[in-house]
């Protein structure tokens, strides 16, 4: 078969431990014994990037952390809607793009990356995210003191960038890549087209059809709000995930995971809060949409 | 080669001292040598805001892409004006929605965290209100910023002053007081004010003082509010003021504030309402657009080209 190849470049966002990197060895997993709305259409020429998850998965054990300071890529070559798509997908630890969001400096490297995707893909973990109680919602029935009082306490209200609340975070994750991409938001923006995934979908929704957008604003309402404000709705998704289907263990062997295999689990919510069992929804949605905007 | 540079990861002198140091070399956080990562920070933009409270470096680059709406929050010490700035956050990142407005962003989200740790429940202690803003000698205050999108599409930038109450008691008793600089800078700037009654003080038995502390500062702002929208706020309303007190303190704000609109508010009350009235009414102005802001820097810090040579 001869045509064209298209190359895409993707660029997959979030915090540590947002689940990007299961998400990679699953999608690997799926992709490799077919039956997904996109497809390989040969091996890639090096798979070292999944390897070693895809092993610890295939023994029913959770996948290690990203080596710290590491960013490695791998193309990917798939057929999209009968088209070839080459798609070069990036594996990095989470901490790497929050340390520079704590120094407020975009590596130059990093700055390329994000100007020269197609799309962006933000992984969204709400049990990270999820806001603290505070007295506000949740009233104390005692007097509150003033911190001033508080002599010798923990200084609570320290905050350090790293340390921001979830949604604080991604909030200003979102907002210094924009800058330094020089992405003008005076009117909601066309690029880059963003997806959202609401990772660990199990964690944080048992009920069916509940639509991840609304989940999203319901949990994180400002991260939702500032998604809403800042990019036009033809250029941006929400979908939900949760890639190993329940939660592993690093020590304790699942057992449905060594008998049926990895790819037995996983699933993805569709932005119509229909459960899918194909984990390629989320590329194969960012595909499209960069497709339609750049067309 | 040793150069200087800040000790304070977050702060790159190209943009600014985030101190609020007119002079980079003043501040004490700089330091003779090497920057660990001087070698990786090659072709890497600085971001033009660093999460805290904006001075007036940072105030450019927000002034910059309109007009924002500077909110003077005044009123006494402990009159509960940061507490109530933390509410408004704390019940955006609830989800209460401004009227036909979405949040677009802040430039000051470590700050507004900050002051938000405080009233969450941490795992280590009890929650607090915010701790007092510390009095400084600095020239404009700190300023907290909201931006929002409107129904046409365009960003609304929106800045509270978060400013000690020594300085308005201090700009109360004299105009020109040497440590009111910050609160004649608020009084000179601002689009509104938000003025602040704390209900503690009148309830108590310091109601003399407080009643004659807000008659001096509601008599100096009315000199000069030049028709600018004020807004009452009696904090802390849970707390009952004797009848007598309330009426007195009550006529003299009509003496000296007669246009201004009345909020009670208290964080105590059920679902913050008068609190989220107030947001709803100051975030949702017909007319968003602030006066033209007096942004004046001195010449090193207000030229990004000349600061960048400088360095």
């Amino acid at each position: 078969m001869t045509g064209s190849v298209d190359n895409r470049s993707i660029v997959i966002l979030g915090g540590p431990n947002t689940g990007k990197s299961h998400y990679a060895y699953q999608l690997y997993g799926r992709l490799r014994v077919g039956g997904c709305d996109i497809e390989l259409r040969r091996s890639p020429d090096s798979i070292t990037l999944f390897e070693a998850g895809l092993e610890r998965l295939n023994q029913g054990l959770a996948a290690t952390h990203t080596t710290s300071n590491t960013y490695l890529e791998c193309t990917l070559p798939l057929t999209v809607d009968g088209r070839s798509v080459d798609v070069c997908w990036p594996d990095y630890d989470g901490e790497q793009l929050y340390r520079q969001v704590t120094h407020r400096r975009i590596k130059k490297e990093w700055q390329h990356r994000l100007r020269s995707a197609n799309a962006w893909l933000l992984f969204v973990r709400l049990t990270i995210t999820k806001r603290h109680k505070d007295i506000l919602a949740d009233p104390l029935k005692t007097d509150i003191p003033t911190a001033d009082d508080a002599t010798g306490k923990d200084d609570v209200s320290s905050v350090n960038v790293g340390d921001l609340s979830g949604q604080a975070k991604v909030i200003e994750l979102l907002q210094i890549l924009l800058h330094a991409t020089g992405t003008d938001v005076a009117q909601p923006t066309l690029w880059p087209t963003l997806g959202v995934v609401v990772s660990c979908w199990d964690e944080v929704c048992t009920e069916d059809g509940i639509m991840p957008h609304n989940l999203l604003a319901t949990q994180a309402p400002l991260i939702h709000q500032f998604l809403e404000s800042n990019w036009q709705a033809k250029s941006r998704f929400i979908v939900g995930l949760s890639s190993t289907g329940k939660p592993l263990s690093q020590d304790e062997p699942d057992e449905g995971y060594r008998t049926k295999g990895p790819e037995s689990f996983g699933f993805s919510i569709n932005v119509d809060g229909i459960r899918n069992n194909d984990l390629t929804l989320p590329i194969s949605k960012l595909l499209e949409l960069a497709n339609s905007n750049e067309s | 080669m040793n150069e200087q540079y800040c000790n304070q990861a977050d702060c790159d002198a190209r943009t600014g001292c985030i101190f609020g140091e007119l002079n980079p070399s003043d501040c004490e956080h700089r330091e003779l040598g090497e920057e660990s990562d001087s070698a990786d920070t090659d072709g890497e933009s600085p971001m033009p805001w660093h999460g805290s409270a904006l001075g007036m470096t940072e105030l450019q680059f927000v002034a910059a892409r309109g007009r924002p709406r500077l909110i003077g929050v005044i009123g006494p010490h402990n009159a509960g004006k940061t507490t109530f700035l933390t509410s408004l956050y704390l019940k955006l990142s609830h989800g209460n929605r401004i009227p036909e407005k979405i949040f677009a962003g802040s430039f000051t989200l470590r700050a507004w965290e900050e002051l938000a740790n405080n009233l969450r429940y941490p795992t280590n202690s009890e929650p607090m209100f915010p701790r007092h803003t510390p009095i400084t000698n600095d020239r404009v205050p700190g300023l907290l910023h909201l931006a929002f999108r409107n129904r046409r599409r365009r960003i609304e930038d929106y800045l509270f002053s978060d400013a000690p109450g020594e300085w308005f008691s201090n700009w109360a008793k004299d105009r020109n007081a040497d440590n009111a600089e910050g609160a004649r800078w608020i009084a000179k700037n601002a689009d509104e004010f938000l003025v602040f009654i704390d209900s503690e003080e009148l309830a108590g038995k310091n109601c003399g003082t407080a009643r004659n502390a807000i008659t001096s500062l509601a008599q100096r702002l009315s000199d000069e509010l030049d028709s600018r929208t004020v807004r009452v706020l009696w904090s802390k309303s849970d707390l009952s003021i004797e009848d007598g007190i309330r009426q007195q303190v009550a006529e003299r704000l009509k003496k000296h504030l007669p246009d201004a609109v009345h909020s009670s508010i208290s964080v105590n009350e059920a679902n913050c309402t008068g609190i989220q009235e107030v947001a709803a009414s100051v975030l949702s102005p017909t007319a968003h657009q602030g006066r033209s802001l007096v942004v004046d820097c001195q010449s090193v810090m207000s030229d990004p080209f000349i600061l960048f040579r400088a360095e």
